[in-house]
């Protein structure tokens, strides 16, 4: 069984993937994972994000367990 | 502590479109059960309508990362309570289209006396606009929008 990675999107990311949520499969670090995205979705390359794994703000790249909710969050702006 | 530490599940923050005063007046009146309180400390975020480039923002659509804010703000709640000396604090942000001039943002903190309140209150706000997965979009006059960025 290959691994499912869920990959949430929200703000001005959501409107870059197509007003989705995705799943990949197969990937291993939340490095392959941006990777992988970024090559499916160039305009990736030019906003800002912070990434969240299963609800946590990371600060350098994680490894990745099957099933893992990868949130890709642009900047706050609530309040 | 201890009798804020059984609050299991974390709390829900939001209410759909905006918070009216009706609920904030509703709120306050709740508190004159409790009255070892003297301090209440209340903070208000009202959509502006901000001009941009000849547009002015109409309202602002809320969205968020529910389950996420929830856990953070839970965090952040104890994180306070363990701060300060508190009575009781509640929060509610707003999630769709709340109009310029309407309440999106409610924090309500209260204590024995205002320093506490007034602080701890402060606090919240500043960590609300931080740390929480929201994500408001304003809407133009014009119906063109854009992604809101916070100063």
């Amino acid at each position: 069984m290959m691994k499912q990675i869920n990959v949430l999107t929200f703000g001005a990311i959501r409107e870059i993937t197509g007003n989705k949520n995705l799943v990949i499969e197969a990937v291993d670090t939340t490095e392959t994972l941006v990777k992988i995205l970024e090559e499916k979705y160039p305009m990736l390359k030019t906003v800002q994000y912070a990434i969240a794994v299963n609800k946590e703000v990371i600060q350098h790249p994680v490894v990745l367990n099957d099933h893992a909710d990868v949130a890709l969050l642009p900047p706050f702006s609530g309040g | 502590m201890k009798k804020f530490m059984d609050a299991k599940k974390p709390k829900n923050i939001f209410i759909d479109g905006p918070i009216t005063a009706v609920f904030i007046a509703e709120s306050i009146q709740k508190h004159s059960t409790k009255t070892n309180i003297g301090a209440h400390s209340i903070f208000l975020g009202q959509v502006r309508n901000d001009f941009i480039e000849g547009k002015t923002v109409a309202a602002i659509e809320y969205t968020a990362y529910e389950e996420m804010v929830l856990e953070q703000m839970h965090k952040i709640r104890e994180a306070i309570f363990e701060k300060y000396d508190l009575t009781c604090m509640h929060v509610y942000h707003s999630l769709g289209i709340v109009a310029a001039g309407e309440i999106s943002l409610f924090v309500f903190t209260s204590s024995q006396h205002r320093k506490p309140a007034i602080d701890a209150c402060e606090e919240v706000v500043e960590r609300i606009k931080k740390e929480l997965p929201v994500w408001g979009r304003e809407i133009f006059d014009d119906s063109t929008f854009q992604w809101k960025k916070n100063s």
